[in-house]
């Protein structure tokens, strides 16, 4: 369990982080979406025990991050923003490295760099240096280093960003493999389509306060409660256009030349099926109604002005 | 009082050096030094330099044995100490920040104190290795320099009585060298804690030591023929490892008046009480390496002062 409370970073005059609250449960990927400067590192890096909150808490499994951070360091697997590589080892010698300074005992050490190795998809660098891995390698061998200790709580600051499709695909299927396996996974990210996929649950942060947080189809139906819909008519566009804007619980119709109708509905199912019908009976002649799914990026414009301190 | 003492101590050497992850550092630091990677072309050419000096040294003295004397051998390897503890030391912390590996050891479940005392043991493993090539010699010479032959009242063959015990004076030179040695990579690695960049806290480093070790004796000899000279050269003496090591020298080889004229310090103060001195001095800028360590936001100023956000 991680539960954060009124997290607050402040910077001078900047508040980079702005009372932020919420929990999360094992197995919760958590996407953390906002644009440049939102406050994302900053909250990342605070749970890092990187930074100290100006105040609020958090807590991870009970273990509050201010007053036991060395046991907070043990449960958690923090991928900085940047590499953080050493250039002068080989890819297993790295994170033999990083196993031997999370107290990884000996005798297991060979077997878990194997087998985070196989997860990542790097068995074949094992022996080769870190500086001649590609970027995309040396991005997943960073992602390996997070998980030699086998923590509770993965903070992936930006893990995608310089991946190609494939590798992206990739990472994608190890999350929500590490999220089956039980961890809580927080991964940031201001590329909203990479996070749609494989989150259950998101946060919208924007200059410091989460604007809306819970599983991701909530989130969109608590944003977008009114349903868009498009219909396609092959009758006359405004008499199908006033038509429907006599209907209970429509709030917009817009008509466009091409004989298309955009309709802001607040009603239900029920009500979407009646509007069909109404149209039909009256004698339109309707060749399409659809409604058009809303997504993460909607809500996301939705919700943030695009403004940055 | 004493027992409660002696189990702080045994936390401690738990803690920092037998059960102190980070000594695989030295593992790494052997690594790096012995099993050279392309990179490092500043240690590793160092390292060859000190490699071709130990096999001269080793010709030279199967050649004239009996003129060689132990005392310029440790004179000989302090100089080295002063060339390679800097190099050992200089990118200890400052590199780690350069390749941004800093915060993910921060972020590790190690103290500050275990990562700066892991890394000076690295050092110290160094160190030691480039003494095991000079004591062999060392105690080879002190066999076989001939005193009779080399030590003579002038120009009349008699041989000098020895002021000072040959083992002692070897023992004591031996002591102000290591411990000199030891000293310098602890500055070494204070400074690496508090320079943001490798290169600049390997520039102080040799700074200071070109200061210490050539500007300041320059100056006092400047007065050292002045009326009060005996006692200037005597605290230049005391504080300058090769200056107490040749006075070291100079008080074994002369029992007669006529050698030495004694100004502030007493005979028996050369050796053990600097060697003290110098471990005092490692200790203090140990500590303070530690003190300085605890920062991953915002660098600190290179010498103490305001902290900025
Ligand atoms: N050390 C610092 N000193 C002063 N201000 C800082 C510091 N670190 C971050 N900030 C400010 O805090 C705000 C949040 O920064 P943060 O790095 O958390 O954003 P982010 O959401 O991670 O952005 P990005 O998507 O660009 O990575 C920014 O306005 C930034 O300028
Ligand atoms: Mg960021």
């Amino acid at each position: 369990m991680l539960e954060i409370q009124n997290l607050r970073k402040v910077y001078g005059p900047l508040t980079a982080v702005n009372g932020l609250s919420l929990s999360l449960k094992p197995g919760d990927v958590f996407g953390f979406i906002g644009s440049n400067g939102a406050g994302k590192t900053t909250t990342i890096r605070m749970l890092a025990t990187l930074l100290e909150p100006t105040s609020g808490t958090a807590t991870l499994n009970g273990v509050d991050i201010q007053k036991d951070p060395m046991e907070i360091r043990r449960m958690i697997g923090y991928m900085p923003d940047f590499f953080g590589l050493y250039d002068d080892v080989k890819v297993w010698e790295y994170l033999d490295f990083f196993a031997t300074i999370y107290s990884v005992p000996k005798a297991h050490r060979s077997e878990i760099i194997d087998n985070v190795l196989e997860m990542t998809d790097l068995t074949i660098k094992r022996d080769a240096m870190v500086q001649s891995l590609s970027r995309g390698m040396q991005q997943r061998l960073c992602l390996a280093r997070c998980l030699v200790h086998d923590p509770a709580l993965l903070l992936l600051d930006e893990p995608a960003s310089g991946l190609d499709p494939r590798a992206r695909a990739e990472l994608k299927e190890l999350i929500l493999e590490l999220g089956r396996m039980g961890k809580i996974v927080i991964v940031s990210s201001h590329i909203l389509p990479e996070l749609a996929g494989f989150c259950n649950t998101v946060g919208i942060i924007e200059r410091g306060t989460l604007l809306a947080f819970g599983p991701v189809d909530q989130v969109i139906q608590g944003l977008h409660s009114a349903r868009s819909i498009r219909i396609h008519v092959l009758t006359d566009v405004e008499e199908a256009a006033a038509l429907v804007r006599a209907r209970e619980g429509v709030l917009l119709v817009e008509t466009a030349k091409d004989g298309e109708v955009h309709v802001e509905f607040n009603g239900d199912l029920e009500g979407q099926a009646a509007l069909l019908e109404h149209l039909i009976s009256s004698g339109h002649r309707v060749a399409g109604f659809y409604e058009e799914q809303a997504d993460l990026e909607d809500v996301f414009l939705k919700l943030t002005t695009g403004a940055v301190q | 009082m004493a027992t409660l003492n002696s189990g702080k101590a045994a936390f401690l050497w738990r803690q920092l050096v037998s059960e102190n992850p980070m000594s695989v550092e030295v593992g790494r630091f052997r690594r790096r030094f012995l099993e050279g990677t392309r990179s490092r072309n500043l240690n590793t050419t160092i390292l060859v330099l000190a490699l071709v000096a130990y096999a001269s040294l080793m010709v030279v003295l199967s050649n004239m044995s009996g003129e060689l004397s132990p005392n310029s051998l440790i004179f000989v390897q302090t100089g080295v100490f002063v060339l390679l503890a800097p190099t050992f030391m200089y990118s200890a912390i400052a590199g780690e920040r350069e390749k941004r590996t800093w915060d993910l050891l921060l972020a590790a479940p190690v103290t500050h104190a275990q990562i700066a005392v892991g890394k000076f043991l690295a050092g110290l493993a160094g160190l030691g290795a480039t003494l095991v090539l000079f004591i062999l010699p060392t105690l080879f010479t002190s066999f076989t320099f001939d005193n009779e032959r080399n030590y003579m009242v002038p120009d009349s063959g008699v041989p000098l009585a020895h002021g000072v015990s040959g083992t002692a004076a070897f023992a004591n030179e031996e002591f102000i060298s290591i411990t000199f040695g030891i000293m310098l990579l602890a500055a070494t690695l204070l400074f690496s804690a508090r320079c943001r960049r490798s290169l600049m806290s390997l520039s102080v480093m040799l700074i200071s030591l070109f200061a210490g070790l050539l500007a300041f004796p320059a100056l006092i000899t400047s007065f050292a023929y002045a009326d009060a000279g005996n006692a200037f050269m005597d605290v230049a003496s005391f504080f300058h490892p090769f200056l107490a090591i040749e006075k070291i020298e100079e008080l074994h080889r002369a029992s007669v008046p006529q050698g030495m004229a004694f100004g502030l310090i007493q005979p028996w103060g050369f050796g053990v009480l600097q060697g003290i001195l110098y471990l005092a001095l490692t200790a203090v800028f140990l500590v303070w390496a530690c003190k300085t360590v605890n920062f991953a936001d915002g660098e600190k100023k290179f010498m103490p002062g305001k902290r900025n956000a």
